[in-house]
């Protein structure tokens, strides 16, 4: 990529053919970078401009023109992380303002603080590990990559937890059919 | 399928039918509902005390980046000293922190991957491009085209409309009026088109076309820039890159509906969501936004003014026309399979529609001499 060199200096000095030509050398590394993080899902093209955008805005304070790979690595990851973190958890799939199941003024509601407490002191620090980044924004084969196990073994914590917190808090449970 | 409570808390991916038959389950169900809503708030205050211990994105990065041989700018440089002490008190209170800086080194390493790939092989890296789908589908309009075609709508109404009467200039500042029960195509200076669905009022500095203040609906085609497009209401904002879709909104509330690209929807306390194609949002003086919920795009933009259709059957765009015109369409067996993405004026008629669109089939259009019975065939 030496050869950009110049064209960064140019770009770096106002030339917006420059620019140009940096971010279309950019846009199929940038597109490889999240296609290779988060698969090929309909966000690749968001995060991928995203971060286009970045360079783009920061490109004419850019210090040495070498520096371009890293500053685009951290605007990519930037956005990444943003992603992740921007992801729907159950709590806001499940949620719906007209139709509220969940909803806090649920008459089975009030009780669930002092519940949630005594919930929390029964995770074990490894449920809690995997709650957290759940609850980051990590799917779970994401998960099980991070802590280096397998998927199966993830969800098997996670399915102590619960059933945990069920015994602790009581209730009776049952395996409903729901027809897809 | 036997579902139990562990399959709603295990989900990672959220489809339509599933996101309605497990609220449906959650009603019937006292005690499901109980279990998943303990967990629900379970998670969210483990959640909840993660976040409120992190820093930001940025500063994360940083942190996680900090003995790498990044370069860092002076701002950078004060935002990691500042976080520092931040998550390094994480690290020791969340066992997640670790995992999620490893993660983070994992993804620049990755992306220098790319890089070098791209720099060893001196062209642009391989791009397994997200995928298109695969449906036998025709795209009969590209965004230029819709840009053209929009184009062509104004000069047909009136070529002194991007400068005349319903356009109000005052100083620094313009303005687009539609009158109640009226369409008024906008091209704005950046080349994005705009359809306003009377009464709504369009305004924006003449040194920012990109950020508009609207009152009313109107159905937006942005076009890409280099910064981003922004849509101010009384009651939420819309920021989006390069996009179409559709905003309505009065006083009370703002209801956006994406077409194409991606757009994000924020209430005036921050709250946001990121709408994805063929979805909608709203946010209303009470709350919101809600969570985007997939629409039939067709039917929901009628008020626009526009079919919009999305790889949309061709037997469902043959009903549309017909029940829109009070016509009879017939399509030829070999034709059924067909799908079609195209965004069409109501104004444009429906002979000049069937028109483009046999044109684009490569079939042959039939009409009756008083033009009520059309038969598309090959």
């Amino acid at each position: 990529m030496d050869d950009l060199i110049p064209v960064i200096k140019r770009a770096r000095d106002g030339d917006a053919a420059a620019v140009d030509q940096v971010l279309r050398r950019l846009h199929p590394i940038l597109e490889s970078f999240f296609i290779s993080r988060i698969g090929r899902r309909p966000e690749v093209s968001d995060l991928t401009q995203n971060s286009l955008l970045r360079v783009h805005r920061g490109i004419q304070d850019l210090r040495k023109p070498g520096s371009l790979k890293s500053f685009a690595m951290k605007g990519a990851v930037y956005e990444l992380q943003d992603y992740y973190r921007g992801r729907y958890t159950v709590k806001e799939m499940l949620y719906d303002a007209a139709d509220p199941p969940l909803h806090a003024t649920d008459p089975t509601y009030a009780g669930d603080r002092v519940d949630v407490e005594k919930a929390l002191k029964s995770l074990s620090p490894k449920a809690r590990k995997i709650i957290e980044l759940r609850e980051y924004g990590y799917k779970y084969a994401e998960i099980a990559d991070m802590v280096d196990t397998t998927e199966a073994a993830v969800k098997m914590q996670v399915k102590r937890a619960f059933d945990r917190m069920r015994d602790l808090l009581g209730g009776l449970m049952i395996c409903l059919n729901i027809p897809w | 399928m036997s579902q139990s409570p562990e399959h709603i808390i295990f989900a990672d991916e959220w489809s339509d039918d599933r996101i309605a038959s497990v609220r449906a389950a959650l009603r019937d169900d006292p005690e499901l509902r109980t279990a998943v809503r303990r967990w629900i708030a379970l998670s969210s205050a483990v959640g909840d005390d993660l976040r409120r211990d992190l820093p930001t994105s940025e500063a994360l990065v940083l942190y996680a980046l900090r003995d790498t041989p990044i370069d860092l700018s002076e701002d950078e440089s004060r935002l990691l000293d500042e976080a520092r002490r931040n998550v390094e008190s994480a690290i020791e209170n969340h066992p997640a922190v670790r995992h999620i800086l490893d993660r983070i080194r994992a993804d620049a390493d990755d992306f220098t991957r790319c890089w070098n790939e791209a720099a060893a092989s001196g062209h642009p890296a391989r791009v397994d491009r997200a995928p298109v789908p695969s449906r036998s589908g025709l795209r009969l309009i590209s965004p230029r085209w819709i840009a053209a075609a929009a184009a062509v709508v104004v000069l047909a109404v009136s070529t002194m409309l991007l400068f005349g009467p319903d356009a109000a200039v005052e100083t620094g500042r313009t303005t687009w009026t539609a009158d109640a029960g009226t369409f008024l195509p906008v091209e704005l200076p950046d080349g994005t088109n705009l359809r306003l669905a009377g009464p709504a009022t369009l305004s924006y500095a003449d040194d920012e076309p990109r950020n508009v203040d609207l009152t009313g609906s109107a159905f937006f085609n942005v076009t890409p820039g280099d910064t981003r497009f922004s849509i101010t209401t009384s009651t939420a904002t819309v920021e989006v890159l390069g996009t179409s879709f559709g905003v309505l909104s009065d006083a009370r509330s703002t209801e956006v509906t994406l077409v194409d690209g991606s757009l994000r929807l924020a209430a005036p306390d921050g709250r946001s969501v990121r709408l994805e194609p063929g979805h909608r949002s709203r946010v209303t003086v009470a709350g919101g936004p809600d969570v985007p919920g997939r629409v039939d795009l067709t039917d929901v933009l009628r008020w626009t003014g526009l079919f919009v259709f999305r790889d949309t059957p061709l037997t469902d765009v043959v009903r549309t026309l017909s029940e829109e015109y009070d016509i009879r369409i017939d399509v030829s067996d070999d034709l059924k399979d067909e799908t079609l993405t195209g965004t069409f004026a109501q104004e444009q008629g429906v002979v000049e529609i069937l028109r483009v669109i046999s044109a684009a089939l490569s079939a042959d259009l039939e009409m009756s001499d008083d033009r009520t019975h059309f038969t598309l065939q090959r």
